[in-house]
Order: structure tokens, then sequence, then C-alpha cells
């Protein structure tokens, strides 16, 4: 009877430590991703908690040796999408053809520049380059955020926001020219660029 | 619409999705010849760029970690309860019930039988409020809030053992090196008008261990600083007393003639080995039922 109980003891403590080692280096990604869907840093937390609760749960459906924080991140999507979506405030959409327009406005100035870097985001802050990524739309900013601060492959963010590749793709694409064209106005009306 | 697939290949090149050379090759070529591309391409990479230095993450303070894995545990209790049909049926309502049956056995057996060597009144955290136990949890979770600052930053033990001395701490220190993490540095507390050291280490995932030493001369004079009479005893008999906080973990030891503190949110692995659980003789306390 003894061993049986203590096999069967050891599981669950084997699976709490399991999940121990795989999960918990990625609470600080988590908690990232989470501030960039909710826009604040309470309700992040709360999102952070109720996905870690969630994976807990099934973790014995995870597949050993697959990509854990792909997997937790597909979590927090789903959470958010159904439990906290309603209540974060949506930003604005653009309208993706004055995005080209303004595109072609600015062009000629850059084409034979090659000091982009200093004249147009040299002194943006990271606060501020966090908060134009926060206005965009939850589809673009989740692109973002899941490629250019976490790393994932264009296969993983499909697969954690469950849409095909060339979506993903072409997302990006456009999320990062309306950020490029939020910052590149953010830092005219500031005085960072002489090209006003 | 030509145009379009050429502008999402162009992220696509940015990010390091095109692995075949050829077609490498010849996006870069319509990059350079084409100067709407070009410009599209050097915004990008520049937007990108700019985001990964200039973007620093956010972190959940120790405290919110600890905090959410207690939570964590609180909640699997509560969902327990809810669905406590599917529980009893389960593996381990049989486990948890055979070992209470059994507990209770070897309760009524020890209760009936001779005494036992165990270690009484070892609930440090509970006795006196200035006691190096209270102390050193309150000092960890000053130094991992940034509320108390490291007077002297150095990864070299000498160096930190100098200071020590040198700034009147008057028992040698013991300080070592660790594999996987690096030796930050430490700082002096006074308590009733003696200074003892502590330092602190932390690993590449930014996690802590910290410890507070004292040398047991004092024990006699100041005998409320070293928590209780009993541990004091089992500490002297060379075992270690450990207790889990959520994921901190505290470890109180004699190490020669100091009892040291250790506090520390690293894995079982990656503690020094004689700290590791397999390696010491403990008294082994897991979860914490201390509400902090």
């Amino acid at each position: 009877m003894l061993p049986i109980l203590f096999s069967i003891l050891n599981n669950d403590k084997q699976l709490q430590a399991s999940f121990k080692s795989e999960a918990e280096p990625h609470l600080d990604a988590l908690y990232n991703f989470a501030i960039s869907l909710t826009t604040d840093r309470d309700d992040a937390y709360d999102l952070v908690q109720d996905t870690y609760l969630k994976a807990f749960r099934f973790f014995d459906k995870f597949e050993k040796g697959t990509n854990c924080k792909a997997w937790l991140f597909r979590i927090m999507k789903n959470t958010y999408i159904n439990d906290y979506r309603k209540r974060s405030k949506q930003p604005e959409k653009v309208d993706y053809n004055d995005i080209e327009n303004f595109y072609e406005e600015i062009k000629a100035s850059f084409v034979n520049n090659n000091h982009l870097e200093e004249e147009i985001f040299k002194n943006l802050l990271g606060d501020e380059i966090s908060e134009a990524i926060a206005s965009l739309t939850e589809d673009f900013k989740t692109v973002i955020v899941l490629c250019d601060l976490e790393g994932f492959s264009y296969q993983e963010i499909a697969e954690i926001t469950n849409a095909p590749i060339g979506t993903v793709r072409s997302r990006l694409h456009r999320a990062r020219k309306i950020l490029f064209a939020k910052l590149y106005k953010y830092a005219s009306n500031n005085g960072y660029t002489e090209n006003k | 619409m030509k145009d379009d697939i050429h502008f999402d290949e162009i992220s696509s090149l940015i990010d390091g999705e095109i692995t075949e050379a050829k077609k490498k090759e010849e996006i870069t070529e319509k990059i350079d010849s084409d100067t709407k591309l070009k410009f599209e391409f050097l915004t990008l990479k520049l937007l990108k760029k700019t985001i990964r230095n200039k973007i620093s993450p956010a972190e959940l303070s120790v405290k919110q970690k600890d905090e959410l894995l207690q939570k964590i545990g609180v909640r699997q209790k509560r969902s327990n309860q809810l669905s406590k049909l599917s529980f009893i049926q389960s593996k381990r309502f049989i486990a948890y019930s055979t070992f209470a049956v059994v507990f209770l056995a070897v309760a009524l057996l020890i209760l009936n039988g001779p005494p036992l060597n165990t270690v009484r009144n070892t609930t440090p955290e509970k006795s006196q409020p200035q006691n190096m136990f209270i102390q050193a949890v309150n000092n960890f979770q000053n130094i991992v809030s940034g509320k108390m600052s490291i007077q002297v930053y150095s990864s070299n033990p000498k160096e930190l053992q100098e200071f020590f001395k040198a700034n009147g701490v008057s028992y040698s220190t013991k300080i070592t090196l660790l594999e996987n993490s690096e030796l930050v540095g430490g700082f002096i507390s006074i308590y009733k008008g003696i200074k003892f050291a502590h330092h602190i280490y932390k690993d590449k995932n930014g996690n802590f261990l910290y410890m507070f030493q004292v040398d047991q001369k004092y024990f006699k004079e100041y005998p409320k600083m070293f928590i209780t009479n009993d541990l004091y005893q089992y500490l002297q008999n060379g075992n270690q007393y450990r207790l889990y906080f959520g994921n901190l973990l505290t470890i109180m030891t004699k190490v020669k003639n100091n009892i040291c503190v250790l506090i520390s949110n690293f894995s079982e692995e990656e503690l020094p080995q004689k700290y590791q659980l397999k390696f010491a003789s403990t008294y082994y306390k897991q979860p914490s039922v201390l509400n902090n």
C-alpha cells in the first residue's frame, strides 16, 4: 500500500517540480505580454495569475520537449480574449491608406539620408516607444511584441494567435509601418527631428 | 498586389525568416534596385532595432512572484473543493486518505511509545521579533525591492572580507565563489552596537542568494538574537533548518563558528552543494504555513 501511495504523491510532486522549472522562467515575459494586451499593470498581473493557474491545471497535457513559452503565451492570449478583452480599452483603428500616403510624403527626404537613426529615433525613450506600441490595435501590437520583443518565429506567432502564417507576415509588416509613422510623427512634434 | 507581396518579404528578410539563399539574394537585389523598397527596408529595420534596444522589459518583483505561486496553491485547493465528487473518485483522494490513516496510526504509536529524538520549538519565524531569522528575511526583501543598498560591490571574496574587517565586523566571515552565480557585494548591519556581515550573489536570471552570518560567541550575550535554544542546539549538531516561503528558501546552518542564514530564490540545483536538500541533514518544512 505504502509504495503505491508514495508513487502517487511523488508523481504529483514531480509534476509540480516540472511545471516550476518549465514555466517559471517565462513569468516576466508573460507579464510583459500581459501589459501590452491589457495596457494596465494590475490587470496584467491578474492575467498572468489566471494564465499560470490554467497552465498548471492542464500541465499534464503539455507535451514535454515542446516549446513551453509558446504554449504559455497561447494560453494567455486565449484567456485574454475570453475574460479580459471586453474590459480593456481598445485603441482606435488607423486607416492604413493614411499610412501609405504618409510614407509617400516622407520618403523623399530619407532616400539619400544615411543617418536615419540619428535623425529620428535617437532621442526617443523606451517608454515613448512602448506607449506607441500600446496604441496599436490588438492584432498589430500582438505581432510586434511577439516578434520584436519576445523573438518568436512566424510559425510560433501563428500558433499563438491562431492565424495563418501569411496573415502573421502581412500583419507584422503593416503594424511596423503604422508604428513607424506614429513614432515619426511623435518625434517631429517633439522636435526630435528637423523633418516636419 | 505584386508590390504588397514584396513588402511582406521585406519584413521576412529583416526577421531572418527567409532561409533559402537564392530567395534571399533575389529580394536583396530588388531592394537595392528600388528606392521605395529600399526606403521601407531601412525604416523597418531601424524600427526593429530601436524596439529591441530601447524597450526594457518590465519585471515582476520577487514578492509578486511569490504571491502568485502561493495563490496558485490556494486556488488549486478551492477548485478541488468545488469538484468534490470527482476528487473523491480520484487516485489522489485515495492516496491522501491512506496517508491520513497511516499518519494517525504513527501518531498514536508515538504518543503511546517512548519519546523520539526530535527538534522542538523550531519555529524561528514565530519567536523574538529581532532574531537573525526575521532580520535576514526583512533584509532580503529590502534588497530585492531596492530599499536597502549594497555598501560595497565586489566579486572578490577577499575584498569583501577585508571590507567587513575594516569596518568593524569583529569575527571572521566565510565567503566563497559559486559556480552558477556571481558575488555582487555586501553590507554591514548594526544590532546593539555590534556590526554584522551580509553578502549577496546574483545569477544570470536575476535571482538572489543572500547570506547573513553571526559568530556564535554572541549567543551567550544576546540569546534573543539566536531564535530558540532548541534550534541553536540543533544547528550546533550539524543540522540545517529549512523553510520555504513560496519559492523563497531560507536555510539556517552553522558554518565553522558562525550561525548563517541563507535566503534565496535559486532552484535547489543551483544552490551550493552542501545546501542542497539531497546533501543536507535537515529539518525540512514545506510549504510554509507562515502568513507574512
